[in-house]
């Protein structure tokens, strides 16, 4: 089982050239410390009473007294007052440059990291994920406390580490800097990094890691939960799943899977909070209550019939409350025809069948339309307990398919009693640390009821002009639209240069181009399927080169977008006397949230509310910027020769209140008087504003 | 704008195309002809009557499943009056089945019967339906005018459509008459009533359509109309080449023409693509599209709550008011607001509303930061920049608007530099064989052009000319070099952005391929792509699995070669050539409406008739394939080889793998579970609102034995709450 629990402590350095001002704007410490605020924004946020946080600050230069070192520790929740209060004290260092530049002497920082990661034991008997990040610009020598002793102290250390499997990561302010760099500095980043191998841990360069955090989310693993556990069977009759007795499962004739299916895509929504009402000068949340009852009417025309929610609802009634258990769903048949649905009835009216999968078919990969996927799909793997014949056995067919690029058909019911299901199984290779496990993908697929699609015009002229082949295939022309004047111009078709036009624009938005690796549809390779846990301290990938399958798997810039300014907030409201002032001031979006770019001459540093080429797959990816801006460079010409030869040009709506007056059959339209709007006469008339009416109407 | 605590953004999207239902008003107008009840070889000696009838019971089955809101009602003319039939009165041998009304089962139940009783040689559909030759005066006109006034009067429909079957290709021989039913056949289309003709061919001669096509072409209106029609931007006329006269439906297609009329197109969004980006033309490539649904899981919806104490049922509303949870002030409260919106200060009262609740996040400690509406906005803003080397950088923080140019036709243009949601913006283009879709998360939906360009879209506020030609080329472009879309975007205003594929129709993966069956439509299906925050990751116990793991150039170990030769083998006897959602009804689902449908009648159902095979086609399959592996010794050796290979296997494998297997395995560990709740338990627990001494599982059994009166919840507390709520019910 893995934990989720998260204990942190940060060590922070706030020796003398940390907090001085050289380039005038922010100190080392400012730079270091962003990724400190982002950890303690994503903590807030997160609100969970589980988590633990802990701070050690590492004040001036010494001689390695204890006094030198301040932990901060609650054993408790982190909170918003705690995170105030610590950042008081960091922040008063950073304005107390005076005070330390004229100290002089080595650093204990390495002395405040053991002491970090002694803050461990305390809580060591405990399922924790384990922290440890250590900030600092690494300008002073390194107190070394007697070379020996320290050496055998690091090792005593390394073993702790390994054992707890505690991540320590040095966050390190210009530690990426090829000029002006001191020979200190250089020794001590060499010390870090050696340090750090040792420790399994990472060196990070902080600018990088904040242009980083900027762009990427945490890589969450939401604890897989098995959606099925059991057989997968080929070649087994139904009896088996029909729950009668005496039905014999063990048969020859079959092949028996042990399998478990688990969820592979489940869409991550933005961050839903709450609903808070704000009437006082304060802020408390609001709930939802929801009253049942049942109309009495006044007139007792028809007792027997239920009312439609259409007709009759301006009669005159009165409600009469219902409690809880006084009422049981219903079903409406049809208009006319309503049952209720009690417990009872619900049981019988349950087609019943034992859980289980089992295969119906196969049919060739191109052969089976993806417009028949309906719904989420789910990872199919070997189950946990299965002997190594079911593994070999489990491996062997998804091969064997993978060889005759086929799917399997499969009738899935995932607990006794629960819906009948047909899916696809989808062969595919996982890969893992560079090498590749078998699996399966299954999707729903759609079923009898399922199919929605109605008709439509041609695309290509040749399918238009043997519509007598294709049977009598109406379109929408048949169906009373669009045949006026103006269809000719609409639907013509494109000319043979037009055509060759769009394929060199086709062709010259290639992604795959300069991609050399081969075909990717059997393999799923991404920073999620295979992680183990949460990497809750981003990191950012260890990929240095993605090919076009990962580019285009961005973590969700919608949700980035939303997150970066959620913490944003939080951040900024610290050097804020009240968090409700700070919120209701004006224009808080162009004070707080806009950022300007005044000063930032340069293309790649603008920072923009808006979506655009370079910024919607930049999150949690490597070697995407300016990736699909230069692909569009190569089709500027032929995009404005389209458009050209196309004349297409954007064309703005009429005045809409003009066309509504117009609606109506020409009787309505002559019998309606003058000023008057169709939506006047018509009570129907509102969905206008909410569809293309013609399109519901119409057809 | 408030937030609503319950509607996340990627519902709320839904709703505004979800609010508008489809009701269909369908009516089958049969022309009863001697052809007509003629038994037929080709329909094993059954009229082509009992075929149509047959279809439509059929149809009606499908729909209420499908599309419960649907309207049908079956007349027929020639046609002697019977016991079973209501005269129109209106003409003599105009009588009907059953009138235009919703699907329901005392309609369906009576055309079922008819049908059940001719097969079952109690009575021949012929002793209800019998020809009655029509008068000299021509009738045709006023059967079609008491249609029109059916139509007109069943307000409860908003589309409506007339299916005319007829064998006889002489409806009329009088110009009169040819004059009064083209004008009645305009005002049907002036009503936006479609009326579609099916022609069952004769056997006798060639169907001569020309007194059809007199009817319906009504080139005349046209001219007359010009003014209106390009203004309206549509005219329900038929067109000229319509294929509808160019072909007679035979025997065996009967079926398939009137399964047609259950066709609807159900729109998902309208926006437009943006197809280039930067340099000088900036967003001014692309086309405006709609797309519809192509699937969609059907599943009955217990969608309303009834009231059972009663001596009738009655129907069970619900309010809903927002409360301050410290307070338990009301803030919103519905019954004020309608009261209120009565009196016409709908906009003060609202405006007051917003601005008192908004979202918030709590942050640990108990601080909140709230979200005023603006901010939301801004974090939610999901603008599209076509042109971002440009220098007006921050366009839509500021409100600025595209630029607008007036043409030289006095058309209103605009330079496309940025476009608010929806759209849909191209990235690139991929090769098909590139496409994984295993990372599915929805239903794909069909994507063709827009024909009015946009101009009739309301969530945008214009389009791209000449939409139907460039889609048109970028289709055909797609499918000659064999390449798909990559599509960033949202569809609908509210929606939160996504990835997509715009993967073209009638190639690779997508196309039907069913025999005697439509292809997909030409263009596209545009499918969900997931981000990586929506894949979910695999359990460790598989990730840490090193045996189980191979890599390309090493021996692949975790298969067997001589069980994979085997499999392949054994796999050829049992391929699909296509796969046809028709032949696999959803088995629970036809189930349910079964039972109801039983219960709803009270007919008792037969044990036989409950049985999963005998409703389950997926559980018959599975027999089949039994039976077709038994019936070959081939096959069931092979089956038999590969079994016996494995207990090999499992046999030579170290036994200390068996072991460590079996050690790993978690003790079964169940927890002492506390008893069951008896009544006598909980009643003291009630009394003395002691609760803390039982545990969830414990509750929730209680919970369960009351599953129709007692609420079920994931907290204690609620649980408790929600017991507790029911014994005061029951004390009252």
């Amino acid at each position: 089982m893995s934990t989720s629990k998260e204990l942190t402590f940060f060590v922070v350095d706030l020796s003398g050239p940390m907090v001085s001002r050289h380039s005038g704007e922010e100190t080392d410490l400012d730079i270091g410390l962003k990724y400190y605020y982002d950890h303690v924004a994503n903590v807030l946020l997160k609100n969970r009473k589980i988590d633990r946080m802990g701070v050690i600050l590492v004040h001036g230069t010494g001689n390695g007294s204890e006094d030198e070192l301040e932990v901060l520790f609650d054993d408790e929740q982190f909170t918003y007052e705690t995170f105030k209060r610590y950042s008081e004290k960091m922040r008063a260092a950073n304005n107390n440059y005076e005070s330390k530049q004229n100290e002089e002497g080595n650093s204990n920082i390495i002395d405040a990291t053991l002491h970090g990661l002694d803050q461990f034991k305390v809580k060591i008997h405990l399922k924790y994920l384990r922290n440890l990040v250590v900030i600092t610009n690494g300008e002073d020598p390194l107190y070394l406390e007697g070379e020996e002793s320290l050496a055998e102290k690091i090792s005593d250390y390394t073993d702790f580490i390994n054992t707890y499997d505690i991540k320590v990561t040095v966050v390190g302010v210009g530690f990426d800097k090829k000029i002006k760099i001191t020979e200190q500095k250089q020794e001590n980043v060499k010390f870090w990094n050696q340090l750090m191998t040792k420790w399994n841990g990472r060196v990070l360069d902080a600018e990088a890691l904040n242009r980083n955090v900027q762009y990427s989310s945490a890589l969450k693993k939401v604890a897989p939960r098995a959606l099925y556990t059991g057989s997968m069977t080929f070649g087994l009759g139904s009896e088996a799943l029909s729950g009668e007795k005496n039905s014999n499962i063990n048969e020859v004739g079959g092949l028996t899977l042990d399998v478990q299916m688990f969820p592979a895509t489940r869409p991550e929504k933005l961050a839903s909070g709450h609903t808070y009402d704000l009437s006082e000068k304060s802020s408390s949340s609001v709930k939802r209550i929801t009253k049942h009852y049942y109309k009495k009417y006044k007139e007792q025309d028809d007792q027997t019939e239920i009312k439609d929610e259409e007709s009759g609802d301006d009669a005159d009634y009165e409600k009469v409350e219902v409690s809880v258990g006084d009422y049981v769903p219903g079903f409406k048949y049809s208009k006319h025809d309503i049952i209720a649905v009690n417990q009872d009835l619900a049981e019988i009216a349950q087609l019943y069948s034992l859980a289980g999968i089992s295969i119906i078919g196969f049919i060739k990969q191109v052969d089976f339309p993806y417009a028949y996927f309906t719904d989420e799909s789910s990872y199919v793997i070997p189950s946990k307990s299965a002997s190594p014949s079911k593994m070999i056995l489990f491996n062997s067919v998804v091969k064997s398919l993978l060889d005759l690029k086929s799917i399997a058909l499969a009738r899935v019911v995932t607990g006794d009693g629960k819906e009948v299901q047909l899916c696809s199984l989808t062969p595919q290779l996982v890969q893992i640390e560079g090498k590749y496990s078998y699996s399966f993908v299954a999707i729903r697929i759609a079923l009898k009821e399922d199919q929605k699609i109605g008709r439509f015009p041609y695309l290509t002229e040749k399918t238009n002009s043997n519509t007598q082949i294709e049977d009598n295939d109406l379109d929408d022309l048949d169906e009373g639209k669009s045949a006026n004047q103006d269809d000719s111009r609409k639907r013509e078709y494109p000319s043979e240069d037009v055509i060759e036009l769009m394929d060199s624009f086709v062709k010259s938005k290639d992604l795959d181009k300069n991609d050399k690796g081969t075909s990717h549809k059997h393999i799923l390779a991404n920073q999620k399927v295979a992680l183990r846990e949460t990497e809750f301290v981003n990191f950012g990938t260890t990929i240095k080169e993605m090919n076009t399958d990962a580019k285009l798997l961005p973590s969700n810039p919608a949700n980035q977008k939303y997150n970066t300014n959620l913490k944003k907030i939080v951040i900024k409201s610290l050097e804020k006397e009240s968090l409700w002032d700070f919120l209701n001031e004006d224009k808080f979006v162009e004070k707080y949230l806009v950022t300007s770019n005044k000063n930032k001459a340069s293309m790649e540093e603008k920072s923009t509310n808006l979506f655009n080429l370079n910024n919607i797959v930049s999150g949690n990816t490597v070697n995407t910027k300016d990736w699909l801006s230069e692909i569009n460079k190569d089709s500027l010409l032929t995009s404005e020769n389209l458009k050209d030869s196309l004349k297409i040009k954007y064309l703005l709506k009429k005045d809409t209140s003009k066309r509504r007056q117009q609606a109506g059959t020409a009787f309505e339209r002559f019998f309606r008087a003058d000023g008057e709007s169709a939506e006047e006469k018509k009570p129907s008339g509102g969905f206008g504003t909410f569809f293309d009416i013609n399109d519901l109407l119409g057809d | 704008m408030s937030y609503n605590p319950n509607e996340d953004s990627d519902d709320e999207e839904k709703n505004s195309y979800q609010q508008y239902e489809i009701k269909d008003g369908i009516i089958f107008l049969i022309e009863v002809t001697p052809d007509l009840l003629a038994p037929r070889k080709g329909l094993s000696n059954k009229s082509k009557l009992y075929e149509i009838l047959t279809s439509i019971n059929e149809l009606m089955s499908d729909l209420i499943i499908t599309q419960r809101n649907t309207g049908v009602g079956i007349y027929l003319y020639n046609c002697e009056l019977s016991p079973t039939l209501k005269s129109m009165k209106s003409a003599p041998g105009f009588n009907r089945l059953f009138r235009l009304s919703f699907l329901n089962l005392t309609n369906m139940k009576h055309l079922n019967d008819l049908l059940s009783d001719d097969k079952a040689g109690v009575r021949p559909l012929d002793y209800y339906f019998k020809y009655s030759k029509p008068s000299e005066s021509e009738n045709l006109p006023v059967i079609f005018n008491k249609i029109l006034d059916e139509l007109i009067n069943r307000k409860e429909f908003n589309r409506k459509k007339v299916i005319w079957l007829t064998t006889n290709d002489e409806p009329y021989t009088q110009k009169s008459t040819k004059e009064a039913l083209w004008r009645i056949i305009n005002d049907y289309y002036a009503h936006d009533f479609f009326i579609r003709p099916i022609f069952l061919s004769k056997d006798s001669s060639e169907f001569d359509m020309t007194r059809f096509r007199d009817i319906f072409l009504n080139t005349n209106y046209l001219n007359m109309n010009k003014n209106e029609t390009t203004k309206d931007g549509q005219d329900p006329s038929f067109h000229k080449d319509s294929s509808i006269f160019r072909k007679t439906v035979v025997d065996d297609e009967i079926k398939k023409s009137i399964f047609r009329a259950r066709e609807v197109r159900r729109i998902q969004f309208a926006c437009d693509i943006i197809l280039s980006d930067g340099g000088k033309v900036g967003g001014n490539l692309g086309c405006s599209v709609k797309g519809y649904t192509i699937c969609s899981h059907e599943r009955y919806k217990r969608d309303l709550l009834l009231y059972t104490k009663g001596e009738t049922l009655k129907r069970v509303f619900t309010d809903s008011n927002l409360i301050n949870a410290d307070t338990n002030e009301v803030i919103v409260d519905k019954e004020k607001e309608k009261a209120v919106k009565d009196e016409d200060n709908v906009k003060e009262i609202e405006s007051q509303n917003e601005s008192t609740t908004c979202k918030g996040h709590l942050l640990a400690g108990g601080e909140i930061v709230f979200l005023k509406d603006e901010i939301v906005q801004f974090m939610t803003n999901y603008a599209f920049d076509h042109t971002p080397e440009s220098t007006i950088s921050e366009k839509v923080d500021e409100e600025e608007e595209n630029e607008e140019i007036e043409d030289d036709e006095g058309m209103r243009t605009e330079d496309v530099t940025f476009t608010l949601p929806p759209y849909l913006k191209l990235l690139g283009f991929r090769s098909l064989d590139r496409f994984n879709a295993s990372y599915n998360s929805q239903a794909p939906m069909f994507v063709t052009p827009d024909l009015s360009d946009g101009q009739q879209t309301s969530s945008t506020k214009g389009g791209y000319q000449s939409s139907f030609t460039t889609f048109s080329s970028l289709y055909q472009s797609c499918v000659k070099l064999k390449k798909y879309g990559v599509l960033f975007g949202c569809i609908r205003k509210n929606a939160k952005p996504s990835l997509w594929a715009l993967y073209p129709t009638r190639v690779e993966s997508s196309s039907r391929n069913i025999k005697g069956e439509y292809d997909f439509p030409e263009g596209f299906l545009l499918i969900k792509l997931a981000f990586l925050d929506d894949i979910r990751c695999l359990p460790n116990h598989f990730i840490d699995d090193k045996a189980n793991r191979f890599t390309n150039d090493e021996d692949n170990l975790c298969a067997d070669e001589e069980i994979v030769a085997d499999l392949k083998d054994l796999f050829r006897d049992f391929y699909y050539e296509s796969y046809n959602p028709d032949d696999f009804p959803n088995p629970s689902l036809n189930y349910f409406y079964k039972i109801i449908k039983h219960e709803l009648l009270q007919i008792e159902l037969s044990e036989e008739d409950k049985k999963l095979v005998n409703n389950d086609q997926t559980a018959k399959k599975l027999d089949y394939l039994k039976e077709y592996i038994h019936s070959d010794e081939n096959r069931l050796n092979r089956i038999k080889k590969i079994n016996y290979r494995l207990q090999d296997i499992d046999e030579r494998a170290p036994k200390r793998a068996l072991e460590d297997d079996k050690a790993s395995k978690p003790p079964a560990k169940k927890a002492a579970t506390a008893p069951e709740l008896d009544e006598g338990a909980i009643l003291v627990a009630w009394k003395n609102d002691e609760w803390h001494q039982f545990t969830v599982p414990q509750l929730r059994g209680f919970q369960k034995k009351y599953k129709d009166q007692i609420k079920s919840a994931t907290k204690k507390q609620d649980l408790i709450d929600n017991i507790k709520a029911f014994l005061d019910s029951r004390e009252r």
